[in-house]
């Protein structure tokens, strides 16, 4: 592994990214923060998919709790939008320290299913307090709660450099994550840890430990990106955290193949590109993600178990 | 109504549901029985019976043929899926979620295309009411619950008294070792998922005229499925028969004093604390 | 030896819904003393492998490790404190290169031992020896099974136990990879117990100091060597069958 080539290339395509926003015109540039937004949620689904071999179709949980703290500490007033973002992204740190001991126990189907249903289950809460969530409608976040004062400056979040940055921001974040675990050679155990748990538990290793460490990274950046879609799109509602924002990022991350950094955004990329020119011919454009999900499965070289199983590369 | 009539009937409507529920609940549970696979799609099965009652309706104004055409149709297409899809990926367990996973999105967003995004309903064959003191109760309803333990009780005599019943029975304890006795496991499996997709769309054809079809109501149906045999036992019949029956309970008790979103909540929580306790299921068999 | 013997096992019994594997097992093992398990098939030696390890609960019994009780530790805790075990198939990782399975294992012996650097040195000239530092970059498939075999031994090793526990090393392996093994348990030192489950019992006399036989759940007879293959009932357990 050569770690200088690695962190070269990734700055590089930080360097186009942050380039792009001068170059797009307005749709594709609202369009590529919208994909921004997404993909830090996809690196973080990647965390548990990629390096730990476990799929979760909870993850919208995680998403929503951003989502919903962040949207509705701004929406009622209580705090400044950075404060917001920030009470956004620890509740869904908090939500998942909260879930973990559940879900952690299990393994393979079981872990799908319990995660399938503990984020019914928030969906349905949302749906429930519909009077303070907007449930399936939504609320939409007010313009004049979107601009600070910073010094002499007035900073205006609703401008698309503003959001553009923002999602940026965050997505440095994310990847920087993925990137950090796999220079530190962390990477190396956890996939051990993915092929097989009780050998690794033999060496000496506190598995339980490492697993938890990755869930609550993973639901915490989950919670980053819904903090910053409710601020990019100025919008939350149910539909963010239904079960189809679970499997999304599951599709994001096995398109974009097994990169372990880029993977997730060029995933995302290419799928957010695609329903959003299939929205425009018709309203049943998700039956893109069936036919996404089916192809794939089927054509993988090793078979999907293998895609998924077999090590992730560095870019 | 005085509290203690809205509770019977909230324990009458929680058994009809759960005892309908219980027959998509064990359809899934066959079809991890017999070939090892979390079936997302099964949901949609049970959709699909709804609507294409829904549709025989409009044509043909007699909807008691949906109750054999519709979940004919459903083991058709599942067969088909089980042929092209599930034996090309080997049945292995992640891939087949996602698999099917795909498969729900194809299948509901279909049904969109074709049918709209709107409810559809269906008048109920038997309109007479039964009077007790308390209350007038559907006689439909209780139809329905008669009907699903009939279905129920002519699988399970299937399963146990014939040799393609035998077969299948021990294809689900030990593949391998049917193929050896000379069993034609291929066709198990076909026959295995055909009938847990029939017995999920003859819910569905049931339910039509007591709820009305939505291209998304498999949803529901999905999730019953999952809390049913998380609790009852992946692969035991009679333990996902009884937990749905028992979930059913709870939820239209629930329901009574609070609302179907709230009984829904607390449904899974109950499913998650009995998780927590017993891993293996309130009736701790594997094996039916 | 006057010290506390380093493994104490007392009445050891762990029954499977109903059936009784093991049943009353007493021994000790000594700090640096080699002892072998033989038995025939079935007779509950992986099964006491996977209770010391911590894989499995006793049904009754207890296990004493330098003094302390472990009969509720996890297995990863057991590892820590120098118990290592390799299992009867071959556990390297497949999805690691050879070197990142070494390092993995070294890395839990971090602190642990004073005698680090000598032993790890001892331990990669073996796998030197064995043609296998060439290729450590490349994953594990490429070696034959019996330098994989190898290469799981020295990650064992590798971890500095005190105990080493080794479950059927041997299988398959042909005469120049047993050699192999053998020198990467003396490359452990004679401060290293050993506890090698095994049926080949020409290995087992070479290294053994002491044996203990198992047959369908208890403990037949324990001696030295030469006590346990006179012993009239070890030959009638083992040619009986």
């Amino acid at each position: 592994m050569n770690a200088r080539r690695t962190i070269v290339s990734y700055l590089i395509i930080l360097l186009i990214l942050y380039l792009l926003q001068f170059v797009l015109p307005p749709y594709p540039h609202s369009l590529m923060t919208r994909i921004m937004v997404f993909a830090i949620y996809a690196s973080a689904y990647n965390l548990l998919l990629g390096f730990l071999g476990m799929i979760s179709l909870g993850h919208s949980m995680y998403f929503g709790a951003g989502l919903y703290v962040t949207g509705l500490l701004i929406i009622n007033k209580l705090v400044d939008p950075f404060s917001a973002i920030i009470i956004g992204v620890f509740s869904a740190t908090l939500l998942g320290v909260a879930t973990a001991p559940i879900l952690l126990r299990t393994r393979g189907p079981m872990f799908i299913i319990l995660t399938l249903m503990t984020s019914l289950a928030f969906y349905y809460a949302v749906i429930l307090f519909n009077n303070v969530t907007g449930g399936e409608q939504g609320l939409v976040l007010p313009l004049e709660r979107l601009t600070l004062p910073a010094g002499k400056f007035l900073i205006d979040l609703t401008s698309p450099v503003a959001r553009y940055n923002a999602a940026l921001l965050g997505l440095v974040i994310a990847m920087s994550t993925s990137l950090t675990i796999y220079l530190k050679k962390y990477s190396t155990l956890l996939l051990a840890i993915k092929e097989n748990e009780d050998r690794t538990e033999l060496l000496g290793y506190d598995v339980y430990r490492h697993k938890l460490t990755v869930f609550l990274l993973s639901s915490t950046l989950s919670g980053l990106s819904g903090s910053l879609y409710s601020i990019t799109a100025r919008y939350i509602g149910a539909s963010l955290v239904s079960v189809n924002y679970s499997i999304m990022p599951l599709l994001w991350a096995l398109l974009g193949g097994q990169g372990t950094v880029l993977g997730p955004l060029v995933g995302t990329a290419f799928l957010t590109v695609i329903i959003d020119i299939a929205s425009s011919y018709t309203s049943s454009y998700l039956i893109i993600v069936g036919i996404s999900l089916i192809a794939l499965v089927l054509t993988a070289p090793e078979g999907l178990l293998g895609r998924i199983k077999t090590r992730w590369l560095r870019v | 109504m005085d509290p203690l009539s809205a509770f019977f009937l909230g324990v009458l409507d929680g058994l009809t549901e759960g005892l309908l529920f219980a027959l998509v609940a064990i359809g899934f549970t066959l079809s991890y029985g017999i070939l090892r696979i979390v079936n997302l799609t099964h949901g949609e099965f049970y959709m699909i019976g709804a609507v294409m009652t829904w549709v025989l309706y409009e044509a043909a104004k007699n909807p008691l043929y949906s109750l054999i055409i519709a979940p004919l149709f459903s083991a058709f297409l599942a067969v088909i899926i089980e042929r092209t899809v599930l034996s090309r990926i080997k049945y292995a367990p992640e891939p087949t979620i996602i698999a099917t996973a795909g498969l729900l999105y194809i299948i509901q967003q279909s049904t969109l295309m074709v049918i709209g995004p709107y409810s559809r309903s269906v008048p109920p064959p038997l309109s007479t009411v039964i009077s007790t003191p308390w209350f007038g109760y559907s006689s439909y309803k209780i139809a329905v619950a008669l009907a699903s333990i009939m279905i129920a009780a002519t699988l399970w005599i299937f399963l146990k008294r014939t040799n393609l019943g035998l077969r299948m029975r021990c294809v689900q304890q030990d593949a391998e070792l049917a193929k050896n006795f000379g069993i034609n496991v291929r066709k198990i499996y076909s026959l295995g998922f055909g009938l847990s997709a029939a017995l999920a769309a003859a819910a569905g054809v049931l339910i039509v005229p007591i709820r009305q079809a939505h291209y998304l109501m498999g949803f529901d149906a999905l999730l019953m499925s999952l809390l049913a045999v998380t609790i009852g036992g992946m692969g035991s019949l009679r333990g996902t028969f009884l937990a749905s029956v028992m979930i059913g309970l709870f939820g239209g008790i629930v329901a009574v004093f609070t609302s179907p979103t709230t009984s829904r909540i607390l449904s899974i929580m109950l499913v998650v604390v009995v998780v927590i306790f017993k891993p293996h299921g309130i009736l701790e068999c594997v094996k039916k | 030896m006057s010290k506390e013997p380093l493994l104490q096992v007392r009445d050891l019994t762990k029954k499977f819904d109903g059936a009784t594997v093991l049943e009353d097992v007493d021994f000790t093992i000594a700090e640096g003393e080699k002892i072998a398990v033989i038995g025939p098939n079935g007779a509950g030696k992986t099964t006491l492998a996977n209770l010391i390890i911590g894989r499995l609960r006793p049904t009754r019994g207890r296990i004493i490790y330098m003094g302390r009780e472990i009969t509720g530790l996890p297995p990863h805790m057991r590892a820590r404190l120098g118990i290592s075990y390799t299992l009867q198939s071959i556990g390297v990782f497949r999805t690691l290169t050879i070197r990142e399975n070494v390092e993995l294992a070294e890395k839990t012996a971090l602190g642990r031992n004073h005698r680090r650097e000598y032993v790890s040195s001892a331990i990669i000239q073996v796998l030197e020896m064995a043609g296998i530092t060439s290729q450590m970059d490349r994953p594990p498939s490429v070696l034959s099974p019996g330098h994989q075999r190898i290469v799981e031994v020295a990650m064992a090793a590798m971890t500095m136990p005190s105990l080493l526990i080794l479950d059927e090393p041997t299988q398959g392996l042909g005469e120049q990879d047993i050699g192999l093994i053998n020198r990467m348990i003396e490359a452990l030192g004679d401060k290293t117990s050993l506890m090698i489950i095994e049926h080949n019992i020409e290995f087992v006399l070479k290294i053994a100091e002491k044996i203990v036989v198992l047959d369908r759940g208890r403990i037949l007879t324990e001696g030295t060597p030469e006590e346990v293959v006179t012993n009239e009932s070890v030959q009638r357990v083992y040619l009986g069958r």
